[in-house]
Order: structure tokens, then sequence, then C-alpha cells
């Protein structure tokens, strides 16, 4: 009992479950079905069906599943329907991770994964063969689920930014889209002067992974390894620039702020009182389905930006990873592979799950590619295939983002209501993410 | 003795002279108890109304007012939704309060009983240790109670929610007190001479009175396991073993994909308080009854 | 002496002499019974007990005592170990500024949230129990009814009713020249909690209260009421400190109950910005616990406030015991 007993254990039990798992990988490798979207002659073990149990909240994630069922009767996967990973079940996850029973797939966002790495949660895929289907996702997305040489889960869903806006009332206001944040910043005071009632956008100060996107968008680097330590940079020119912005609009009044998500907010999109949400593809289904009065009236336009080029952020998606205490890390490896590779299962995905996927065959899919009435018959897909081409790939996350989203989360809330600014905000974060680094033992370079 | 001697099962306060007051006192009075009402009673009266409403007139009609009436759409969607999920919910629910709240009020019962009735080393250690449970905030318990039940892969089992909820030591406290103050030594000494077992004196004798604290306890921890929300919350994940609390807060935060589950959520929380009340008004008597003691004690 | 039928409250007016009472009965208590029968009767409690009680007690205590400890870049396998760390958990927990300000915006919640609740809870039964008051069971109903709304929803209930654009009460009182009135500001969210709780406790409250009135002997005060009191003074002089130990029980737990505030902030932070991970102390153990997956932190967190409890609770109890049974006295 306690945890130095299940780590210990945890030891013993990893090195033994490497071994094992070298030699099924030796033979499903023989088998040729590594990675292989086709394969169904599964690997069987002496114990004949191999059953594997995966923890998602991903909507209508079982189609998908089933598919595999019917076409591997060797290897069938069972889905657990849980609640989202931060409304409780990551922190299910870890304990179960300690405990020595996680389940043997689960869905983990990017930001999370290297929190699992560093607790020693997840199976290296690259022994299974991972490594092999690299190419055939988005660049970015290769980039956070790997290490070196080692691959810690497979991507499945990406949310490539743009801008959602109300394209009756931008007529109305006699706004022009804006295509840099300068302009941005304009028409957002034309729209206050013409209806002090009515905002650009609403400033979710609770939801700082949208703030993240935005600063990703920028240019900012706020993570990064260096030999072995870390560098935390939140505080970089580039997020310093986009903080300034929102400040500016807060401070005049520009934007309202209010949480993201909530039926305050689903009221203010659908009444016109927020004119535009810079979001990710998915954002598409949220404003669709709340507010579906408004059907027609909605547009999304490629992000605004800070400079010449066209940068892309991104914001959300997630990842289909192992978890060690898989009895069978080849098949379950082989089963997260089939999940994000499959053209069947993405298409499953993006219809039922509304995901954009992360593949790049999977983002030519016609699922991912039909006009949409709710937008006037925009095909706002390819907005988005652009966004995903201009995603800067080069940005990462910290060890201990969920710390490092909640110490932003409270400093936001505390400079929207008068005390410090945006920018003060991220500098407190900077350095309280650093000092929760150093104390839990990660060497820190200065940023 | 002393409990007989009182055998009164009524107070009759007719108003005599003396008790009529000015009514001016007594408009005020009911003036106060009205407002009180009103304060009570509006959010209760809004649920009614809403749960007449779809999720596009819950946001756009006044809230205090009927709308495009369609309560039984809602139903319907309400029972249907999710396979008819939310039926499950509240069988689980019923199996949580119901099954946790008889064992517990048994168990501490005897507990309670053994404690009162009994003499032996420790007994007052014992009830200490007890007592100071009354006093541990449940939210303290759940964090560890979570990894110790991962230890022994009970989470995400009805059990990992049910085994918590058969320990009451309120029922404990509850329980001694009622029988130190209302049953006899000299009776069980009359069942001890008589040749019947310990526990048959128990049975018989200590349960039959201590019934107006065994409701007592029985409602409480029923209410207590039905408004769990911390312990179901950090144990399950598994959406078909969810009591209707943690389902309905599930769909609440849902709403964003299918926001015909606001109107679900309102519905829900209006069906999920009925049997609640009506278990409470068809056991007032007695467990009106079995309060008393422990509040005298403490 | 051969009937046990006993119906109603039968138990209750011998309670009242319990001061006495139960010590003679202590003495009287037979050492003949059955050595193992209690025993018995006391295994299933205990075991239970033992092991969904004291045992997450000492589990987290012993949590509370150890962090896990990363190397390097805390990437790969063998980077990250649990470490012994003493006490230092408690010292981080008690250097933390956060921590404070949710302790000390509970004990603000508390002294003045409780002491409305339970003045009104007082007031409520006083009048239920006096003479004059007519539609009893319509308001003992009607001011019950909230207890019977779990928290969590009577939280998202009362979110729609503070939310501004949708709530019915913030039009209304608009509309009655009241201003647009922001329920869920930086300082007045915590207050707009405590109406919540208010709202569903009071009556369970005023239920306890209520019961220890209907246990009082009429013969107490009706001799003076035919001497010609009022019912107000019957109700300060003779109700009210007899039912002081009924107060006392619904003090405590509330006392209890503020401490652990959870649901109803939790709830509505999907509505506001302003209630922060560490709003309250239950909150920032669930925060540390669930969202930043550092259960030893949170450990210390629930040890501290488990301890907070405890000594508040009990302390209190022992003020005002003395006090409590001299009055049952009477």
């Amino acid at each position: 009992m306690g945890y130095q007993g299940s780590i210990s254990r945890f030891f013993k039990r990893s090195s033994k479950g490497i071994a094992l798992g070298l030699s099924v990988a030796t033979l499903a490798a023989a088998c040729g079905s590594t990675a292989s979207s086709s394969s169904t002659s599964a690997p069987t073990t002496s114990a004949g069906v191999v059953h594997l149990t995966f923890w998602s909240w991903v909507p209508g994630l079982q189609t998908s599943v089933n598919m595999w069922n019917s076409s591997h009767p060797n290897i069938q996967v069972k889905l657990d329907e849980v609640t989202s990973g931060s409304a409780g079940t990551y922190a299910k996850m870890f304990s179960a991770l300690q405990a020595g029973n996680a389940p043997d797939l689960g869905q983990v966002e990017y930001p999370i994964l290297p929190n699992f790495e560093h607790v020693g949660g997840l199976v290296n895929l690259a022994q299974y063969g991972a490594n092999s289907i690299k190419s055939q996702f988005v660049p970015w997305t290769w980039n956070q689920v790997s290490q070196g040489s080692g691959v810690y889960a497979i991507p499945q869903d990406t949310g490539p930014m743009g801008l959602f806006y109300r394209a009756d009332l931008f007529t109305k206001y006699g706004l022009t889209v804006p295509t840099t944040w300068a302009e941005y910043l304009t028409d957002a005071q034309k729209i206050h002067q013409q209806n002090p009632n009515a905002y650009i956008a609403a400033f979710p100060a609770s939801d700082s992974a949208w703030f993240s996107a935005l600063a990703w968008q920028a240019g900012a680097k706020w993570f990064n390894t260096q030999g072995n330590s870390w560098v935390v940079n939140m505080a970089d020119p580039a997020t310093q620039q986009v903080a300034n912005l929102w400040q500016t609009m807060i401070a005049q009044g520009l934007v309202k702020v209010e949480p993201d998500f909530s039926t305050g907010w689903y009221k203010d999109l659908s009444d016109g009182t927020i004119l535009t949400w810079p979001t990710a593809v998915w954002g598409e289904n949220t404003i669709a389905t709340n507010a579906a009065t408004t059907s027609g009236d909605w547009r999304v336009a490629a992000m605004p930006n800070w400079g010449t080029t066209t940068v892309d952020g991104n914001w959300g998606g997630s990842t289909t990873a192992v978890f060690k205490d898989t009895k069978y890390p080849a098949q379950a490896a082989q089963f997260a592979e089939w999940l994000n590779t499959n053209s069947g299962s993405i298409a499953n995905m993006i219809s039922t799950g509304g995901l954009y996927p992360a593949s790049l065959a999977g983002q030519k899919l016609p699922a991912a590619n039909t006009p949409v009435a709710f937008y006037g018959g925009q095909n706002i897909w390819q907005v988005f295939s652009q966004g995903s081409k201009a995603v800067n790939t080069s940005f990462l996350w910290g060890p201990v983002m969920s710390t490092t989203f909640t110490q932003l989360n409270d400093a936001f809330a505390k400079a929207t209501t008068g005390s410090g600014t945006l920018a003060d905000a991220v500098n407190t974060t900077q350095s309280s993410t650093i000092s929760t680094m150093k104390q839990q033992g990660f060497t820190v370079a200065a940023g | 003795m002393t409990i007989l001697d009182v055998e009164k099962p009524t107070r009759k306060k007719g108003p005599t002279g003396a008790e009529r007051l000015t009514s001016r006192t007594s408009i005020i009075s009911m003036a106060f108890l009205f407002v009180m009402a009103t304060y009570f009673l509006v959010p209760v009266y809004w649920l009614v109304i809403s749960s007449t409403k779809g999720p596009a007139t819950l946001y756009g009609s006044q809230g205090f007012w009927f709308s495009h009436f369609q309560f039984f759409s809602n139903l319907s969607g309400l029972f249907s939704y999710s396979n008819g999920i939310f039926v499950r919910w509240i069988l689980n629910t019923v199996l949580y309060a119901g099954v946790g709240a008889t064992v517990a009020t048994l168990i501490a019962s005897m507990a309670g009983y053994a404690l009162s009735k009994y003499n032996f080393v420790g007994k007052e250690a014992v009830f200490s240790v007890i007592l100071g449970g009354v006093l541990v905030p449940g939210t303290a318990l759940a964090l560890p109670l979570y990894l110790l039940m991962t230890k022994v892969h009970l989470t995400d089992t009805y059990w990992s929610v049910l085994l918590p909820a058969f320990v009451s030591p309120f029922g404990v406290f509850l329980s001694r007190v009622y029988a130190g103050a209302s049953i006899p030594d000299e009776l069980i000494d009359a069942g001890r001479i008589d040749g019947a077992s310990e526990f048959k004196i128990f049975r018989s004798i200590g349960l039959k009175i201590m019934s107006p604290a065994l409701v007592t306890i029985f409602l409480f921890q029923f209410v207590a396991i039905w408004n769990n929300f911390f312990l179901p919350l950090v144990m399950l994940s598994n959406q078909n073993l969810y009591p209707v609390t943690l389902g309905l807060y599930s769909w609440d935060n849902q709403y964003g994909q299918a926001p015909q589950l606001i109107a679900y959520v309102v519905i829900g929380a209006l069906i999920s308080v009925i049997p609640l009340i009506i278990a409470f008004l068809s056991l007032q008597r007695f467990w009106q009854t079995g309060l008393t003691s422990g509040s005298v004690k403490a | 002496m051969t009937t046990i039928d006993l119906p109603g409250r039968a138990g209750e007016p011998a309670n009242l002499k319990q001061g006495k009472a139960v010590a003679g009965k202590e003495r009287m208590k037979r050492s003949r019974g059955n050595k193992v029968a209690p025993l018995l009767f006391l295994t299933p409690f205990m075991v239970l007990f033992a092991i969904f009680f004291l045992l997450p007690i000492g589990y987290a205590i012993y949590q509370s005592l150890y962090h896990s400890q990363v190397s390097g870049l805390g990437l790969g396998p063998n980077s990250t170990v649990t470490k012994f760390v003493g006490l230092s958990n408690f010292s981080s927990v008690l250097h933390d500024h956060s921590f404070f300000s949710g302790l000390g915006r509970v004990i603000l919640f508390g002294i003045v949230q409780v002491p409305i609740m339970l003045v009104l809870a007082t007031l409520l039964a006083l009048l239920l129990d006096s003479a004059t008051v007519r539609l009893k069971r319509f308001f003992r109903l009607a001011f019950f009814l909230p207890y019977g709304v779990p928290g969590v929803i009577a939280a998202i209930l009362w979110s729609f009713l503070y939310l501004p654009g949708l709530s019915p009460i913030v039009s209304v009182l608009k509309s009655a020249g009241f201003g647009t009135i922001n329920f869920l500001g930086i300082h007045s969210v915590l207050w707009s909690i405590a109406n919540i709780i208010t709202w569903e406790y009071t009556g369970y409250n005023m239920l306890i209260i209520y019961a220890g009135l209907q246990a009082i002997p009429p013969s107490l005060f009706e001799a003076a009421r035919i001497d010609g009191a009022s019912e107000i003074m019957v109700s300060l002089r003779i109700k009210l400190p007899l039912i002081f130990s009924s107060i006392v029980l619904t003090a405590v737990f509330s006392i209890i109950g503020t401490l652990q505030l959870f649901s109803e902030p939790q709830v509505l932070r999907a509505v506001t910005t302003n209630i922060s991970s560490s709003f309250t102390p239950n909150l920032l153990a669930y925060t540390k616990a669930f969202v930043e997956n550092d259960p030893n932190t949170a450990a210390a967190v629930a040890v501290i406030l488990a301890l907070g409890t405890f000594i508040l609770s009990f302390g209190f109890l022992k003020l005002v015991q003395r006090r409590a049974f001299s009055e049952v006295e009477l």
C-alpha cells in the first residue's frame, strides 16, 4: 500500500511488461499486421480473444469501436464512456495508474500528455511500429505526441482556428471582416460606438486554454527543452502582444467578460450581443446547436493575423494513448493506430463526434468537406484545412499544464476584476509555474 | 420508568383566553410567514413552470409564466433519451439510498443499542471516536477513499458508492441517546429472565421501542445518500452506475452538444425531487419524534 | 410497565430530564449481560467504520507526508519517484496565500450566513409552534421543500435565477427600479452562494428546532399563559431556553457544512469567472487532487480542513455545553 510500494511494484511490472511487449511486437511484426488498417488477422494470445478497455468521452465513438470489433474478432475493445478529461477523468486515470489498474487505452488531450509521460504512465508505441505512420498526420501533432524517437500517443483530432462572425450584423454595422488584429480592434470600437450593448467577442477569463491558442497563433513558444532542463517562456513578446490587445479591449469595454460554454454566453451568441468568436473548427457545432435561431447568419474567415504571413494556432484536439498497465500493449497499439487512420472510423468521428481529424487523409474525406447550411452554405472546412497547414509546428506543452492553466485562469480572473492587467497575469503565471515545476523537482532554465 | 410516565401522544393547544393576542401581532406573523413561504417556493415554482418549456422558450420567454406548453413531450424525451438512462439513474439512486440507508440504520441501531445498554471496557472511548466521525467532513474522506478503492479494484462499481453509505456515525449517536432514554433496563432484564437471547431481546424489544429513531436515521441517511454528489463524482466513471444527481450534473455540462438536454435537466430535477417529498410526508410523524431525542443530548 | 406501546413522541419529555436520568441509569447498567453480545452488536459498525472512516483518515495523513519528486525533464518511466517529505506539504499549504483567502472566505461566510439562517429557522419554528398561526401544515411543507432538492440541483436551479438576461428575478427587480443587479459579481457571488445555502437548509434546521419545541411539555408554559404572559414572552422566556440545545445541534452541523462548502461554488463556476479554483478550501483540495494531479497536497489540505472543522465544532460545543445542559435541566 502507498506510493512507494506501488511505485516499486510498477517498476517490476513495467520491466516485465516491456519484455513481454517486445516479444509480442516481434510476433506482430512477423504477421505484418502492425499499423495496417486493413488487417483482420490480429495476433492471438494463448487466451484466445484479447479484451481491451478504452476510456473516452467522444460522442458516437462506439460506432468506430463496433467497426473494429466486427473486423477483429480476436481483439475485442470495450468502450467506457466517461466524463471529459478535465471534469475528473484525468484524475481517475492518474490514480488508476498509481494503483496499477489503468484501462488499456484512453483519450488524452495534447497539453496533458507530458504530464502522463512524466509519471511514466504511457507505453512507448515506437516499439509497435508507430513511427511508420508519422507521415500520415499533421506535423505539429506528431511533434506533440513524440519525444525524440519515442511515440507516446496516436493523434486523433485537432482544432485549427478560424474567425466565426455574424455576417448579417457585420453588414448592419458596416464592418469589413478583419484580416489583422489591428483591424479587429478597430471593428470592435465601431461596433461599440453604434451599440453599447453589443461586443465584438467575449473574453472567457476562466478558459486560459483559449488564450493559449491565441498565443500559439501569435508565435509564442511557452515551453521548450534544452538538454536536460525545461525552458519556460510564457511571457514572451508574442504572448504579451495578445495579452495587451485583449487588455485594451477589456479596458475600453469592447469585449464582454464571461465564461464560454455557459448559458449566458449561448444566449449572447444567439441574440447578437456577441458578434465574433475566434475559435477552433469544432466551434462550428457549438454555435449551430446553441444558437440555432441564427441559422444562415454566421460565416467563417481565416484568423486575423499579427503580421503579413498567415499563421494559425490550434485549440484542443486529443490523442489515443496506451497506458502502461495494459497486458496487451501490441494489440492496444494496433487498435489506437487503426482508430485514427482507418477511413471508416475517421468518417464516423467527423460526422458523429464532430472531430476534425489529425490524419491528413482524413481531412480530405467528404464528411469534412461538405458545405454547411447553417453557415449559409459556406464550405467552412476550406478555411480550416488552410489553417491546419499554417499551424505553428514548434509549440510545445509543459509538464504541469493543468496547474499552469489553473494558475492562468485565477490570474485572469483577478485581472478582469480590476487588479492588474492580463500582461501582469501572464507574468505571474510564468513565475508561479516555474516555482511549481522546481518544487516538483524539474530542472528549469531561465526563459 | 420516566418515559412511561408521560404518555401523552399529542399536545392540544386550543386558544385559551391568555393566548389570544392582539390581531396586529398575528397579522405581522402571518405576513412574515407568507413572505418566507414565497422565498422558499419561488424557485420551485420556476422549476415547475420551466419543466413545461423547451430549450428555446426556456431562454426566450418570461420565466415566471407558461409559454409553449410541452411538459409531456419533455417528459417522454426525458425518459427515452439515451435509451432511457434517466430511469436507470433513478433506479440506481433508489438502490443506493434505499439499500444504503436500510443497512446503515440496522448497523447503527445495533451499535447504538450496545453502547447504551451494556457496560464494557473502552465503551466511552469507542463512543468518542464514533462521535468524532460525525464531525469529519465527508468530502475530506472521499479522496483517500477513492485511492484505497482503486487499490482493491472497487472503483466504478455499485459497491464503491454503496459500501461507504452503510456507515452512519450520526445514526449510532442518535440510537444510543434514544435507546438510553426510551428502553427501560427492567424490560431487558425481564427478557433475560424469560431466557431470551441477547439478540432476540434486541430484535423484539430494542428495535420495536427504537422505531421512531430508526425512521429518523433511515430518512436522514436516505437523504444524505440521495444528495451525495462528491462521492459518486469521484468513484464512478460508467454512466450506467450514476445516481440521478450525478447524471443530471453530467447533462448540465453536456448541453452545449445537445441543447434539448437543458430541458431534460429541468424536468429531471423536478421528477427526482418527488420521491423524496413523498417519503418525508408519509413518515413525518415518526421522524420528528426521533429527532427530538438527538437534539436534546447534543 | 407491562406495555411497551409507545405511541407518538412518548420518549422526549424524559430526555429533558436527561441530565439526571441518564446519570442514574448508567449506574444501574447491568454488567451481568452477556459479555460477547455488545461486541457482536458493535462489530459490523466498527468494522465498516474502521474501513470507511479511520482507514481513509489514516491514509490521508500518510499521503500528506509524501510528495512525488521529478528529476531533470521528468520524461521517461524512471524520472518520477515518491519521497517522504515530512511536514513540508503542510508548510506549503500554510504558506499558500490562496488557501488562507479561501479559508477567510468560508469563515466570513459562516459568521454571516450561519447566524442569519439559524435566527430565521428559530423564528419560523417558534411561529409555527405558537398558537396564533394558521395554515401550519402548508408552511411546514413550504419551508421544508427546498431540503428535498439535492444541493447540486439547487445550485443549477439558482444559477438560472442569477443569470442576467435569463433570470426572471433580475428582470423583475429591474422593472421594480432596482437597476440590473449582478448576482455573480466578484463581491456579490459569495452572498449569492449564501442565499442558496440559506434556501436549502433553513427548513431543515427549522424542523430540528421545531421538533425540540414539540417535545416541551405544555405544562411548562400553560401556567405562564394563564398568568397573562404574551405569546412573545412565552417564546423568549420559556421556549427559547428549552430548545437551546437543538439550536446548538443545528449550529454544529452548519459550521461543518460551511467549512465543507463545495458543490454550490463548483456548479456556479460554470456561469461566472469570479469563483477561483481556490475559492473555498474544499475546492482547493479538489483542484489539487483532480485537476492538478497532486493528491499529496490535496491530502494535506483535507487533513488541515478536517482538523480545523473538528476543533471549531468541538470548541463550539464545549463553549455552549455547560449552558446547554443547565438550561435543559430547568
